[in-house]
């Protein structure tokens, strides 16, 4: 298989890194070991369409980090991109606002099974932030409980004590239980007993870095039920697995309905996008909130949501997703297999984890083994899950599991000690 | 561009790079900051080393750090291209985001115990400069 070289993405960096904080920063930058090992990966793209991006260097990728999340249905999905492009001719950010806003809560109402309303905002950490504020708000209390490495954007309240610019003071309040651990949460409400505002938690554990966990089958069930005895609004942040695991939502999915349910990333299919969906009787506090932004209301990402929302209901986009995940996952493992190795793959198929097992759980090897991967042509990252779209073929695939096993056989060399047989 | 040092010259940085080391390393055991960021270390080995010269292991344990003789088995590698590299990052004279890119700087393994040291290694950097040492 050829091997891609990076030449132009990294005389673009000099020029970014004069001008742009780290050159390239956040969750798609070159800090913090995103892009290791640095060599790898492209740094700036030049354009993308279905399954695939092309780095200005012009190597193509199937893109299994569909940035992120967002790309839901492949990139410039034509019914979506009509849509945008019918209501861009119309206006966008105006002062007032389009009926298209109406058009895509009524489409989120009737989508998702806890939404009685929506409220837009831009990022996943928008919503959160309004969820957490709501539940204060409704409930008078203060505290809430999060999970340890739960993850619900970069607000201070969501942060961890240490990071630059966040105070004690900003996350004092906060309360940190182990996911799927009922009897731990259960010990924390009691200790705080009439304190607790909301519960704030993923739907499953996909968590960076480590195996993803789903919980225990009814752990959702008595954590509504916990949550309701002890009068706490109960907050799926669905962000990242939103749209990927249940159409009418992850909480849906576990057999619960949330108070309130945080939307982003696939809502628009890449469009800049976020809700907050919840129950009726919610509705009231949140209308009390002083939250907006200039662009929260701007009609093109409303009208892409809509476009995208419909699109995945009609092709039935969420099983499309995780069947292509199933036999991914699977072809990836018995490429693992076959070469004496252990691949464990976790979490749900449609936003699957990765990670091949060395005997130190040092994830050197495995670094090794997906760098090898995205130099191939095969966009994975080392550390976070990663998604299926529903435009990625079976060539695709094929091409990934060969390109996975040359991959893997000169990781082997350089890393003997993940043989396990 | 590399820097070529003089042996003798290498030796001193190399002192100096080890020293500001054992500082993060104290740093993160005994001053508040540093406790904070040693708690989300997580535990294992951290090898942090030069290319070809210095290398020191630390054990990180419920945030707690130790320096240790072994460098087997490490959950995470913190290694620098050349001395001169080393200490223009921990003097926050080079960004270590230009490092890693331009290859003066590799990591590999647990990058949260990659990302975390770094910080306190930042923070012995401002913490001598503080003090008036640097």
């Amino acid at each position: 298989m050829k091997v891609y070289n990076y030449d132009k993405s990294f005389e673009l960096y000099d020029r970014a890194e004069k001008v742009v904080p780290c050159g390239l920063y956040g969750h798609l930058g070159v800090g913090r070991a995103r892009l290791n090992p640095m060599g790898c990966y492209p740094l700036f793209a030049d354009r993308a369409e279905g399954a695939y991006i092309w780095d200005v260097d012009g190597n193509r990728f199937i893109d299994y980090a569909c940035a992120y999340g967002p790309n839901v249905l492949g990139y410039q999905d034509p019914d979506v991109e009509a849509a945008t492009l019918a209501q861009a001719q119309k206006g966008n950010c105006t002062t007032v606002v389009s009926p298209v806003m109406i058009e895509c809560a009524e489409e989120l109402v009737n989508t998702v099974n806890c939404a009685d309303w929506a409220f837009f905002a831009k990022n996943g950490g928008d919503v959160t932030t309004l969820a957490v504020m709501t539940a204060r708000h409704a409930t008078g209390r203060d505290r809430i409980i999060m999970m340890k490495h739960g993850y619900h954007g970069v607000t201070q309240w969501c942060q961890t004590p240490g990071t630059p610019g966040v105070l004690d003071e900003d996350i004092c309040h906060n309360l940190y239980a182990e996911f799927n651990d009922y009897e731990g949460l259960k010990a924390l409400v009691e200790k705080y007993r009439g304190e607790i505002a909301c519960i704030i938690s993923m739907p499953y554990n996909h968590i960076s870095h480590y195996d993803n966990v789903l919980p225990d089958e009814d752990y959702w069930p008595k954590v509504r039920r916990l949550c309701d005895e002890h009068g706490i609004l109960l907050i799926i942040d669905d962000v990242r697995a939103g749209f990927r695991m249940d159409i009418a939502g992850s909480d849906h999915y576990f057999g619960i309905k949330a108070d309130m349910l945080a939307l982003g990333k696939a809502i628009a299919n890449g469009w800049n996008l976020s809700a907050l969906v919840g129950v009726k009787k919610l509705k009231p506090a949140v209308e009390d909130m002083n939250y907006t932004g200039s662009y929260w209301l701007s009609a093109v990402p409303l009208a892409a949501s809509t476009a995208a929302l419909r699109k995945m209901k009609e092709i039935h986009a969420v099983e499309k997703m995780k069947e292509i995940g199933a036999e991914l996952t699977k072809g990836l493992v018995e490429v693992a297999d076959a070469n004496n190795t252990l691949l464990k793959a976790t979490g749900l198929p449609s936003l699957f984890k990765l990670i091949l097992k060395d005997p130190d759980e040092s994830l050197i090897a495995h670094q090794k083994w997906v760098g090898e991967m995205v130099r191939r042509g095969v966009y994975i990252s080392h550390f976070h899950n990663m998604f299926t779209n529903t435009m990625i073929t079976k060539e695709d695939l094929q091409y990934t599991f060969d390109a996975a096993d040359e991959a893997l056989k000169l990781t082997i060399k350089e890393h003997p000690e993940i043989l396990i047989r | 561009m590399a820097v070529y040092l003089e042996s003798g010259e290498r030796m001193d940085r190399e002192m100096m790079v080890k020293e500001r080391l054992l500082k993060a390393v104290e740093l993160a055991n005994e001053d508040s900051e540093g406790k904070k960021l040693a708690k989300k270390l997580g535990s294992g080995k951290l090898v942090v080393k030069v290319t070809g010269g210095l290398s020191v292991s630390i054990l990180a344990e419920n945030g707690h750090l130790e320096i240790v003789e072994s460098q087997e088995h490490p959950k995470a590698i913190y290694e620098f291209s050349d001395i001169e590299s080393a200490w223009a990052l921990m003097n926050k004279s080079l960004s270590p985001y230009a490092a890693t890119v331009h290859k003066k700087l590799n990591q590999q393994g647990l990058s949260p115990m990659n990302d975390t040291f770094e910080d306190i290694l930042l923070l012995a950097y401002d913490r001598e400069s503080a003090s008036g040492r640097e």
